[in-house]
């Protein structure tokens, strides 16, 4: 008996609301996921053992019963076992998820994550066993859930719990139209090498697998790597990707900047062919002390209060000389900001390894209300696009939402074909499209605001965002103009110690 | 320190006339010369059947041009590159620099005090209208003249302060752009819990009176003219600029702390509406083309009020009138916009003030650059100021 898309989907969204009240929005996800997985392997084992008793019947042993387990499930850790415990159920979950993941140590260690699930002022028993209730009108194993549906529920949960966390989903979420932008301008190939050095919940590597999948080519063969700094949403990476089928992952815990966990044997960061991300916007604190001796600050140290550039050159770092691309979401003030990004923008412009800026329409984040842009560099540019860098303004590209806006799916599309071709869509407004050379980059300063190359489509209704950039790319210029002057005053002969020259 | 050569214009520029002659069905791009050394003014372009004139005066790039009726008032400049054909009438002389004087020098020299006079001083003619100055007698305007290498460091020099000139008057553009959706986006915030409300439920407006610039006395009653809106008050009035004799108070309407004053007229649509808040101590007199807004929101905001998106979308729809629009009273009732709880009503208006006053100093700053430049030029062109040699090392390598 299969069960519909829809219906899955309700009865999912169903269980997390039994949390509603005592528990905050935002840390459903903490509770729900690790639930969600244990009674999809729990189902699971049950399915493959009823199948191995048809098959050997009174033959069966622990050694052939084992060939037919993906996972372990010691003794009374079984959903049904585990959820008939009448005193402190909490406790005794978390005991069950120990055994688990001690008894799967290669693929499940720490997969359930850190959910204090015995203590009661968090998550009270009624609210558990409501949860539990509600699991338990589900079955997830293979003969009722396929893998598609499941990934899909597992993606349409983590969309309602970004929906829910409000600002805080911009952490673990990046919305799926951006997800489907980025990959779709970096194609991963059947047999590649995919790593998302901020993976989140791991939307951009399960959205490679979708791609691939939905081209009809085979993605089982694509290596997936991905490291995240927070515990919870590392192991809701690692449960989206097992639901995903997918064999080939590893994701690990950690800060890339600090301390990137993927390395060679020299010591180097590790190398891939595609390397896509949406890292914390100008994350403050991440580590600039440490890198001036650091081999990825290929073009510098960028500011201490601003991660930005560090995220971009980690990842130029993180590819593959040969096949190597980098796409990354970025808010747009890399774009023009001065001081310290402004020289290694720049640097990063005369290595040519820039091929696109693409603009994208404001409100699309939860994080901000902003409008954000995505950068890609390729190791390997191709002829024509030498020594130019393609501009593609995107920024009116999208539908209005109540709080958040979207991209349909055609404009997606519109925006990927944009990127491949090079050219815009015809007849159409809103999208537009430039390759635009070296010199005219280096005559704007290096500046690479989209509105100083191509003409931004305005929107009817004046927007924060668009005037907001406008305005820091003014006061920008203002800053650096002011520099130049005094520095042409003290040439003159002028003494202007009295003047404090604003830079970094 | 190098002495500069004492020469007459004539020595190096030349009269340089390309009068083009007029044809029907040509149509062309009119210049005028601003007053006081500003550039150039472009016109809407005319139809050579509605020009009198048989041949037109063609200016080119790099060109000293100025205007014989108006010269006195400095209004001469250089033609700038990027121009296009453009076209005047044999008003406007041109005249080609020789090789001794750069074009970029002499239009610094065109933004001076000291050129102006001279031009005024050679005016000749009976009655203002009819003042010229004769292209033979600007040629024997004197000069002090730099060598090459001196104009060009000069001119360097100056270029990098006119650029943060308009680099500055650039942000306070873009700045003042993000008035609006700031204020859009400020009370549309999920957490401003906003409601939409007419402006009649929370307030009421009332019309000022008539009084006229003869009325102005030194001291007395406060006043606001509608003009004063649009032009020298921003969102927040604390002093008035103008006076009635206090006699006039019992005649007058007068705003009283917090009440909002609206500019009822205006002479375009952008600008109908325009507010600003009376912080000031005591009342103030308002002229009637302007309404006080009474109101129960917090002061500051309520001023905002009147720049949000909401307000000036809908504005334009009572916009009524064509040589200048007004909005009535009763149709500003009627615009709806969206009211949050007090509390964040005061947090927005502060925040919007903070904005306005970044503004504020951005503008006192350009004003006080734009005193230290004429200060600059001055000294570089009397060579108080002389510009080493070392210089050059900023410099392109000129040929």
């Amino acid at each position: 008996m299969t069960i519909t898309q829809q219906e899955l989907e309700s009865r999912l969204w169903a269980a997390a609301n039994a949390l509603r009240g005592p528990v905050d929005p935002a840390d459903f996800k903490t509770y729900v996921f690790p639930m969600l997985f244990w009674k999809w392997i729990s189902d699971t084992w049950v399915y493959e053992h009823d199948q191995a008793v048809v098959e050997y019947g009174d033959d069966l042993d622990d050694e052939i019963e084992a060939d037919f387990h993906r996972f372990e499930m010691p003794e009374g850790t079984l959903w049904s076992e585990t959820t008939g415990k009448v005193k402190n159920l909490g406790a005794e979950i978390a005991r069950t998820f120990q055994r688990i993941e001690k008894a799967n140590p290669r693929s499940l260690a720490g997969v359930f994550g850190d959910a204090s699930w015995g203590n009661k002022e968090r998550i009270p028993e009624s609210a558990l066993l409501g949860l539990i209730t509600s699991f338990n009108q589900i079955r997830l194993d293979p003969s009722t859930v396929s893998h598609d549906l499941l990934g899909a529920g597992y993606e349409y949960l983590l969309k309602n719990f970004a929906d829910e966390s409000g600002k805080k989903a911009g952490e673990f979420f990046t919305p799926r139209e951006v997800v489907n932008l980025l990959v779709g301008i970096l194609q991963p190939e059947p047999g590649e090498s995919v790593y998302d050095p901020t993976c989140g919940s791991g939307g951009m590597l399960v959205a490679t697998i979708n791609q691939l999948r939905e081209s009809g080519r085979d993605h089982r063969t694509l290596r997936l790597y991905g490291q995240e700094i927070n515990l919870t949403t590392a192991s809701i990476a690692r449960m989206n990707l097992f639901l995903h089928e997918i064999e080939d992952f590893d994701i690990k815990r950690g800060d890339t900047l600090r301390a990137p966990a993927f390395k060679d044997t020299t010591g180097a960061v590790r190398t891939f062919d595609v390397v896509i991300a949406n890292p914390p916007f100008s994350l403050s604190n991440w580590g600039a002390d440490r890198w001036a001796s650091d081999p990825r600050a290929i073009c510098g140290v960028p500011p201490a209060k601003s991660g930005d550039f560090a995220f971009v050159q980690h990842m130029i770092s993180s590819m593959s000389s040969a096949s190597g691309r980098v796409g990354v979401v970025m808010p747009h003030g890399v774009l023009f900001r001065g001081g310290a990004e402004a020289k290694i923008r720049q640097c990063l412009i005369e290595k040519d390894l820039l091929e696109a800026v693409v603009g994208l329409p404001p409100k699309l984040f939860y994080s901000t209300d902003i409008p954000a842009c995505l950068l890609i560099f390729r190791n390997q540019k191709s002829a024509e696009r030498k020594d130019n860098v393609l501009f593609i303004d995107g920024s009116a590209r999208f539908n209005k939402g109540k709080n958040q806006n979207v991209m349909s799916r055609r404009d997606v599309n519109t925006l990927v074909d944009a990127y491949r071709t090079g050219e815009g869509p015809d007849g159409s407004g809103g999208t537009e499209v430039r390759l635009v050379p070296f010199e005219e980059i280096e005559q704007n300063g290096f500046n690479l605001n989209l509105s100083r190359y191509i003409k931004v489509a305005a929107e009817e209704t004046p927007d924060l965002g668009a005037a907001l950039i406008a305005y820091a790319d003014a006061r920008q210029h203002r800053i650096d103009t002011e520099a130049v002057m005094f520095e042409r005053l003290a040439a003159v002969g002028i003494d202007v110690s009295m003047v404090e020259v604003s830079d970094e | 320190m190098s002495d500069w050569a004492m020469v007459q214009l004539g020595e190096v520029i030349k009269l340089d006339i390309d009068a083009v002659p007029v044809s029907a069905g040509t149509s062309y791009d009119i210049f005028g010369v601003l007053n006081r050394g500003r550039g150039l003014l472009r016109r809407e372009a005319v139809l050579g059947s509605e020009i009198s004139y048989k041949t037109l005066n063609r200016l080119r790039p790099n060109q000293i041009v100025y205007s014989r009726l108006k010269a006195f008032e400095g209004a001469i400049t250089v033609a700038p590159h990027g121009l296009g054909e453009i076209f005047a009438s044999q008003e406007f002389p041109t005249f080609t620099c020789g090789e001794r004087l750069l074009p970029e020098y002499f239009a610094l020299v065109t933004t001076t005090k000291r050129l102006w006079a001279q031009l005024q001083g050679l005016s000749t003619g009976m009655g203002g209208r009819r003042e010229r100055v004769k292209p033979g007698d600007f040629l024997t305007i004197e000069l002090a003249l730099p060598s090459l290498p001196e104009q060009r460091r000069i001119v360097d020099a100056m270029a990098a302060v006119d650029a943060l000139v308009e680099a500055l008057q650039r942000e306070i553009v873009t700045g003042e752009a993000m008035r609006t959706p700031l204020v859009g986006s400020l009370v549309s915030e999920p957490e401003s819990n906003g409601s939409i409300r007419s402006l009649n439920e929370v307030g009421s407006f009332i019309r000022g009176r008539r009084f006229t610039k003869n009325d102005y006395v030194d001291s007395g009653l406060g006043c606001i003219h509608y003009g004063q809106i649009h032009t020298d008050l921003g969102a927040i009035t604390t002093e008035p600029l103008t006076y009635l004799p206090d006699s006039f108070r019992d005649r007058m309407r007068l705003a009283g702390y917090g009440d909002v004053v609206i500019a009822a007229t205006s002479e375009n649509t952008d600008d109908l509406g325009k507010a600003t808040v009376w912080l000031g101590n005591g009342e103030v007199a308002l002229h009637d083309d302007a309404y006080i807004f009474r109101h129960s929101l917090d002061p500051v905001f309520a001023s905002y009020v009147f720049i949000s998106p909401a307000f000036q979308a809908q504005k334009v729809q009572y916009a009524a009138g064509t040589k200048v629009t007004r909005i009535s009273a009763e149709n500003l009732g009627k615009i709806e916009v969206a009211i949050p709880g007090p509390d964040i009503q005061t947090k927005i208006g502060e925040a919007m003030r903070a904005l306005d006053q970044d503004l504020e100093e951005l503008v006192a700053e350009l004003a006080l650059l734009r005193a230290f430049r004429s200060a600059l030029l001055t000294a570089l062109l009397n060579q108080e100021v002389e510009i080493p040699e070392s210089y050059e090392a900023l410099l392109p390598e000129v040929l």
